[in-house]
Order: C-alpha cells, then structure tokens, then sequence
C-alpha cells in the first residue's frame, strides 16, 4: 500500500474515538432533545411520551415569558458585546503602547477572565447589595445617587446589573484576542502614516480599524455566540426571575424545576434553531462585507 | 545497495504537471546528482523516488524490484533534509538509533552500528547530546548518520549542505565523496549549485520545467551539452551565446554571421548537412575566449571586437564583459583574462575565438554534433 | 515650558491615568471579595477598604458548615478526568486533521466547530435523558462524560493550530526511519507538543472548573456538587440572610489557584486563545 493511501487509514483510525464520543455527547442528546420537542414528556416519566406535533412550539411563541426571555437574551448579548469591543478596544490600544509595568497590567486583566462565573456573579451581588453594598456606599458618597438603590432586586437595574458584571468578566478575553490582532498589523503602515504626519486619531480610523476588521470580526461572533446562551450568570444573580430571565434559564426551568421535558426540550430546540440562523446570518453578512 | 530505473514517471500536483515523462538510471553504487533551478522539480523527482511522494504515472525499480507502490520504510531508503530533521527531543545517540530501534534491531546490534556510524563521522563525542547543543555542522553530520546506521540500499540527499557557511560547505563536500568511496553505496543528491554537482556527482542528472535534459559525468556536460539550457546551466559563468546565421561551409569549418564585420569559423564533422543560410546560436565559454595579440594563433582563428563595459577582478583571473560592435542587442561577450589584467571600461577590445572551441545550437536550441 | 512639552506631560498623565483605571476595574471586584472575606459577621456590614485586623473564621466555617473540601476533591476529580480524556482524544485527531490530506476534512473542521458553538441547553435533556439511562444521575462521571462536549471541540480546534506548525521534515523524517502515524504521533510529536498541550489542558480545564448548567442539573446531593454549583447554592437561615463572610472565603478559596495557574502561564494562555480563535 502506498504511503499516502495507508497514511488516509490512520487518519480514520485517529478519528474515530473523538467522532465517537462527539456523536455520543453532542450528535445524540441534540437529536433526542429535538425528538422530545414534539411530545408531551414529562421529567418523572419520559416513557409515556405521546407525540404532539408543533403543539409546543405553538404555546412557545403565545407564551409572553418566552418573549421576555428572547428580548433579555437579545438586549444582554447586544450591549455587553457592544460595551466588551469599545472597553476591550481600549485596553488593547493602551496595553499595545510600551510603558513601564506592562507586562503586570496585562497579567492584571486575565484575572477577571480566571474567575468563576458562578464566584464572580456572587462577588458583584455582594458588591451591589442594597444595604451594605460598596457600590452604593461609593455613589452615595460621591453624591452621584441621594439613596441606596437595590441594584439586582430592582426590575430596572437588575437586568443592567448582569450586563455590567459580564463586561467586567469577559472584556480581558476581548481585549486580548484584540491585543493579538494588533501585534500582527504590519509596522509599516504605521511608520509611513507617521512619516507622512498623520493625525493619531485619523491612523486609528483609516489604518488600524480596517486592518483589525477581521479579528473584530471573530472576536465579536465568538462573543455573541457566547452571550446568547447565556445561563450561570444569570441564574446566579437573580435565579428565576422574570424580568432577567435569559432563554436558556427559561428552557431549563420548564424542564427541571416544572417538569416539562417535552415543552422545555421544545424551548431548547427553538435557541438552537435561533443561535444558528443568527450565526449563518452573520457569516454570510460577513462575507458580503468581505466581498464589498 | 541497488541501482534504480525511473520509466515514463509523470507526478502532477492538482493540474500542474512537476514531472514528466521521465525515464532515467541510476547504476548501482553511482553518486547521481539531480541539479537545475529552483522548480525544475529535482527535489519532487528524489520524493518520488523515497516514496515519500506517489507518482502519478510510470513505475520506479531498484534493481528489479518495482517499489513504485512501497512505503519509504519498505523501499529501504534513507534520506537526509536540508533543515537536518533531527529529533529535538532525543539525544545524538536515540536520533541514530530511532530507525532501528523502529525495526526491532536487537540492543546490541544497534550499539555496534551507532558506534561505527559514530566513528565514521567523527561525532563518538558527541552522542549524549541533545541536537540543539550542536552546531550546524555537527549537526549535519548526525543526520547523516542517522542515514547511515540503517545501512540503507540508496541515500538520498535534499540539499543537504545549503545551510552551512561556504567554508564548511567544502568540506562537507569532500567528506561526503570519502563516505561513498567507503560505503559504495548509491547516492542521489538534490543541490541547485551547479559547483557541487560538478564536484560530487559520477553522473549528473540536468533537470529543467519537470525534464531530464541531460545526463552524463560532468565533463560531459561540460564538453558536449545537449542543448542551450544544458550549456548555460553547467559552466561559471556561464557560456556567451551569440545569435547568427550561417555564412558558408568550408570542410570542416562553418562561418557564422553574427552582425560584425567579420564571420566567426567553428569547426564541425566534415559530414556535417549545415547549409548556408540557416540561423544559429554559436556558445563559448569565458575562459576559451582569449586577449592575446590578434596577430598570433592560426588562420582559423576568428576575432571579434567591442568595447569593454565592465571589469571583474576576482584576484587569481578576472572577467571582462564585452559590448560587441554589432547592431543587435545581444547580452555581453564575457571572457577571462588573467588576475592582474590591464583591461578599463571603454576601451576598444579585440579577443581571439579558436574554431575548435565553439558549440553551436541550431533553431530549436539542440546541440550541433562538434568537430572533435 | 511651552505648550508642546504642557502638552505632552497632560496626555502622559491621561494615559497612566487610564492604566490606573484599567488596572484598578480589573483588579477591585477580586479584593473586596478578599477584604470581606476576612471580616466577621458584624463588621462585614460596615464598608472599610482596608483590613486591618484579618478574621481567618470564614475561612474555617466554610468547610464545617458545607461539605466544601468535599467539592473541591468533585471539581478536581471531574475536570482533571474530562481534560485528560480530551487531551488524549483531541492530538490523535488533531494529528489527522492538522497533517494528514484527506477528503471531507474541511467538512469535520467545520462540524467540530460547530459543535463547540453549541448552546449546552440544546443538548440538555437529551443529555439528561442519557445520563439516566446509564445509571450516572447524581454522579461525578456524568459531569467529566457529558464536558467533553465543549472541552472536546476545542482542544482540537486548538491542538490542530499548533500541530499544523511542526516542520514536516520532521515528519518525513520518521516516515523514511519507518515510523508508522501512531509511532510519529506518540514518539515524535508529543514530546514536542508539551507546551502546547499543557495550555490546552489548561484551557480546557479552567472550563470544565467553571462549568455551572450541568453540574446543576446533573447532581442532587450537597456532597456530589461541584465548586461552582456550591458556591451559588450556599444559603443561610433565610434567603435574605446569606452567608456573605462564607460565600467570599469560598469564592477566594477556588479563584486563587486559578489566578496563579493564570499568572504562571500567562504567555501560554494568550497564545491559546488566539490559536483558537484568531487563526481558526
């Protein structure tokens, strides 16, 4: 045999345990959660399912907590994301400069990536605590607030109260996939803007900006991805409650807390279906932008 | 050991076509040298014949075994990379010794066979240790040891000397001529430096767009090329070409119109079927034009004039280039003159041409059979 | 001095102004978690930024009142467990992938990748399902089975950039010594993947210590939580009178060897990160 044929072999043969064990953790239990969409199972028995055609998924898109839910997920993913590039962007451009400490500042900023979602969450709900939070007792001594205000508890501030602590824990990821990108940028460009004296400020947006598109870019799905399935840190803040409630603490409390492992895995199937269609959206805009 | 013969092999790689048609042997215990420029496909030819690449056409035997189909470890090859390849995490000794130890060669046969390899190539001191602790000489050794120890049927070599300086590139050179006098076994060697294929190769193997040229001992190729890009190639520098056309034939002597005043005589075969007319590349080499007094050497002997536009000293010879006194834009005449030569820029020069030392090239860049 | 030294000494202190800001953003959240983890129950409730007499108790409490040493062994047990059997999966697959040319490749590249974009809630129930049916609810080897899902796709992802760099004459090396691909991959490869892998495992284990949907959904009992489920679930007499002084020591009990894991290899884990994402 030759070698190339033979060497085809092996790489089947290497393949297989992790094809394998992907279809067994991945491949199947999506497949059963679809199936399970359809029927009227229920946690305690799951045997005596009776298929129900699109019923569930007909109640899904009637029930407004549903929607709630979809609407928290979209404003959570799209603001943090907004406010982790912006800060992100910052940090990168600033740790990119050479200065003394660097090198610490960066280690610094990998910290609140390090951290347990589940740790951070408890953390900030300790540091946003109504009473004998320091948040608080910062703004009101400061006299950017006249009283206390229940930052997680309140429906106004709870949901923002999320997003401020995952910009906090996921910016040091953004700023250093950002970092990256800006070491890779050719010298050149940024010697020649000099020599030609350009404006900093017009270097960033003509020279760096476009050249770091593609990284943004990745950076950004990655992210997005990442924020539309949100559960711990949600779940940790505020539980169940309804004026957070994120789609995925949603599916998994009609599935464990109610039950409902027909209506729940229906509520799961339809994030899956949303989370794809918005990534193959995404690459597609993505590629009509290359393109242009 | 085996002698290896290549029939209508023809390996593409997606639609471009790498190597065609070759058909080639390769004598038993010879030191063939591959050589041509970069993408004249020397190197894929020596993957084909390792097996570390497939032919897409034609057969590949050693001696009568056809391999074409065999795996690198069932040929019974060993080869040795320019960049060297060695193990960074083993030691000089388990580089040597992987092959072997691969093919369940008992503890002490290996021993045996790592210390002599070792002793061959001067290198016993260094066994211990690890490839990043040597230099690149040293280390160009240890790879070739490792060729060694498993007493291969054919070596082969992919450049193998174009990482080292020029100084240790020569010696290198010569230790690898005293290896193959010692071992006997067949070498085939890649370099794209016409200098080490000269020095090294019992035969070499001119290689250019996928085709083998031409193939002979260097002075072959140095005395008889085949065809233009033969002639250019071998030779430093390189053979001057001048295009002309035929002005008559006299016996065994042709006179070449080349634009200047007077024709240029080449000897060829008294049988030779040159009519008048009939366009021609007359090639000579550098060091067979010579200055000396135009008055001197015989009859036949032609001249050709110019004016000098630049002067090369290299110490022990030096090179004069030559814009002829014809209207056509040819390259420059370059030839050799001695070390301490008195030649300037801009002066008029006159060089002498012997007939016996001219190669001609007809229209399609064939070689014109010489007069001797 | 004339405006353009002013100039520069204003945008010199801006710009170390805004480091302090970065720095003091990124580091204050982890030591208030600190400071007040080292503060008794009544003191806790007064805001000082600066300890000035450490109060070790919560730090002793959090392991009698709460099997926490026991959830630690959980964590330790279920990530080591999950990133070891990644690890030994994901090179010989990156191995294929990132070295050997064969049809669909392009296709499994893709499908990996997808996999790991996969909300781990669309996969719950039928992974609940599963896990039942082995007999595994409530047990530790339900979570290192079912983390395989995320820590899997991305130590191949990951593994395969880095397998890619190695030289291939190397390679051809060891094919021409008669190595066969499970030689090249154990003897030659490995040894030089070190580094690599070690980033890798680390990567994939902070993941697996952090994970928190399944290990929720997976276990019942206090004693088979892990580290992240037991922090969230810790509670006190009345669900308005959490533990505060507890949850903090646990918090900076499981975050600091992370932080040094983090500090120790912090070259390696940036270099991780981008393979996995800028390059992919």
């Amino acid at each position: 045999m030759t070698l190339q044929k033979q060497r085809v072999r092996w790489a089947w043969i290497f393949l297989a345990p992790m094809l394998l064990v992907l279809a067994f953790v991945a491949g199947w239990p999506l497949l059963k959660t679809m199936a399970y969409g359809f029927t009227d199972a229920s946690l305690i028995n799951p045997e005596s399912a009776q298929f129900v055609g699109f019923d569930n998924f007909a109640f899904l898109l009637q029930d407004p907590y549903w929607w709630a839910s979809v609407w928290n997920t979209v404003v959570f993913a799209v603001s943090s994301v907004f406010l982790e590039t912006v800060l992100g962007l910052i940090i990168a451009l600033a740790l990119n400069a050479q200065f003394r400490g660097r090198g610490g500042l960066r280690a610094a900023i990998l910290i609140p990536w390090a951290i347990p979602t589940v740790v951070s969450a408890q953390m900030w709900n300790w540091m946003f605590n109504d009473v004998f939070g320091v948040i608080n007792h910062m703004l009101l001594g400061v006299g950017l607030i006249q009283e206390p205000i229940a930052w997680t508890a309140s429906p106004d501030t709870a949901l923002l109260s999320i997003i401020l602590v995952d910009v906090w824990k996921t910016t040091p990821f953004m700023a250093l996939l950002l970092l990256a990108g800006l070491q890779m940028l050719p010298k050149e460009c940024y010697e020649s803007a000099r020599v030609d004296g350009v404006h900093p400020v017009k270097v960033f947006f003509k020279v760096t900006l476009p050249l770091l598109k593609p990284a943004l870019m990745v950076a950004i799905i990655f992210r997005l991805l990442d924020a539309l399935r949100v559960f711990d840190l949600v779940y940790v803040m505020s539980g169940n409650n309804r004026s957070t409630m994120s789609m995925s603490v949603y599916a998994r409390q009609q599935l464990i807390d109610f039950g409902g492992l027909g209506f729940g895995s229906a509520a799961a199937t339809l994030i899956f279906a949303i989370i794809a269609l918005f990534t193959v959206v995404y690459l597609m805009a993505a590629r009509v932008g290359r393109e242009n | 050991m085996a002698g290896i013969s290549m029939q209508t092999v023809d390996k593409r790689f997606g639609k471009t076509e790498v190597i065609q048609q070759v058909d080639l042997a390769i004598n038993d215990g010879e030191f063939a040298v591959f050589v041509g420029p970069s993408g004249c496909g020397k190197s894929t030819l020596l993957r084909l014949i390792a097996g570390l690449e497939e032919v897409s056409g034609g057969t590949i035997q050693f001696d009568n075994q056809d391999v074409t189909n065999l795996e690198p470890s069932e040929r019974g090859v060993a080869m040795v990379f320019q960049s060297y390849a060695l193990y960074p995490h083993m030691s000089v000794y388990d580089n040597m010794a992987f092959g072997l130890k691969l093919k369940k060669t008992d503890a002490k046969t290996i021993r045996e066979r790592v210390q002599e390899s070792a002793r061959i190539l001067q290198i016993e001191h260094l066994l211990d240790r690890k490839p990043k602790e040597l230099s690149g000489g040293q280390r160009q050794r240890v790879a070739i040891g490792r060729a060694i120890v498993r007493k291969p049927r054919v070596f082969l070599f992919d450049e193998p000397l174009s990482n080292l300086d020029a100084a240790l590139r020569v010696q290198m050179r010569l230790e690898l001529k005293r290896l193959h006098r010692e071992l006997g076994t067949t070498m085939i060697y890649v370099t794209h430096d016409q200098v080490e294929a000269m020095t090294l190769a019992d035969r070499i193997v001119v290689l250019n767009g996928g085709r083998v040229e031409q193939v002979g001992t260097p002075l072959e190729l140095y005395h008889h090329p085949a065809n233009l890009f033969v002639a250019g190639f071998i030779g430093s520098p390189k053979m001057n070409f001048i295009a002309g056309k035929i002005a008559g034939c006299n016996g065994n002597l042709v006179q070449v119109d080349i634009g200047t005043s007077h024709p240029i005589s080449a000897e060829v075969p008294e049988s030779s079927s040159l009519k008048p007319g009939v366009p021609i590349t007359i090639g000579v080499r550098p060091e067979h034009l010579s200055d000396a007094d135009p008055s001197e050497g015989s009859e036949q002997t032609s001249h050709v004039e110019g004016t000098v536009i630049a002067v090369e000293h290299l110490g022990s010879e030096a090179y004069i280039h030559l814009k002829l006194n014809t209207n056509a834009a040819d390259e420059p005449l370059v030839f050799k003159a001695i070390g301490d030569t008195g030649w300037e820029t801009g002066q008029q020069a006159t060089v002498t041409v012997e007939p016996g030392r001219c190669y001609l090239f007809d229209e399609s860049g064939n070689a014109v059979e010489r007069g001797h | 001095m004339n405006a353009k030294q002013m100039k520069k000494i204003i945008s010199r202190t801006a710009f170390y102004l805004l480091l302090a800001v970065i720095g003091l953003y990124t580091v204050f959240p982890f030591y208030w978690a600190i400071v007040s983890s080292l503060k008794t129950g009544s003191t806790l409730f007064e805001v000082e930024y600066w300890v000035s007499n450490p109060y070790w108790q919560n730090y002793v409490s959090v392991f009698q009142e709460q099997p926490f040493g026991r959830n630690i062994l959980n964590s330790l047990f279920v990530s080591v467990s999950t990133v070891a059997l990644s690890l030994a999966l994901a090179l010989a697959a990156a191995y294929a992938i990132g070295r050997i040319q064969f049809r669909g490749r392009m296709l499994l590249l893709f499908v990996i990748l997808g996999v790991s974009m996969f909300p781990q809630i669309a996969v719950l129930s039928g992974m609940f399902e599963l896990i039942n049916s082995l007999g595994l609810y409530n047990n530790l080897l339900a979570l290192s089975f079912s983390y395989l899902i995320f820590t899997l796709p991305f130590t191949v992802w990951v593994l395969t950039t880095f397998m890619r760099e190695l030289p291939k004459e190397l390679e051809e090396a060891a094919i021409v010594d008669g190595a066969t691909p499970f030689t090249i991959v154990t003897q030659v490869f490995m040894p030089l993947m070190g580094p690599a892998l070690v980033t890798t495992g680390l990567l994939a284990f902070i993941a697996a210590w952090n994970e928190f949907l399944f290990a929720l959904t997976f276990t019942l009992s206090s004693e088979m939580r892990t580290v992240p489920v037991a922090i969230a679930l810790t509670s006190g007499a009345s669900a308005h009178e959490l533990p505060w002084g507890n949850i903090m020591a646990a918090s900076v009990i499981v975050t600091v060897p992370l932080i040094i894991l983090v500090l120790v290899f912090q070259k390696r884990i940036v270099s991780g990160l981008t393979a996995g994402a800028v390059k992919g």
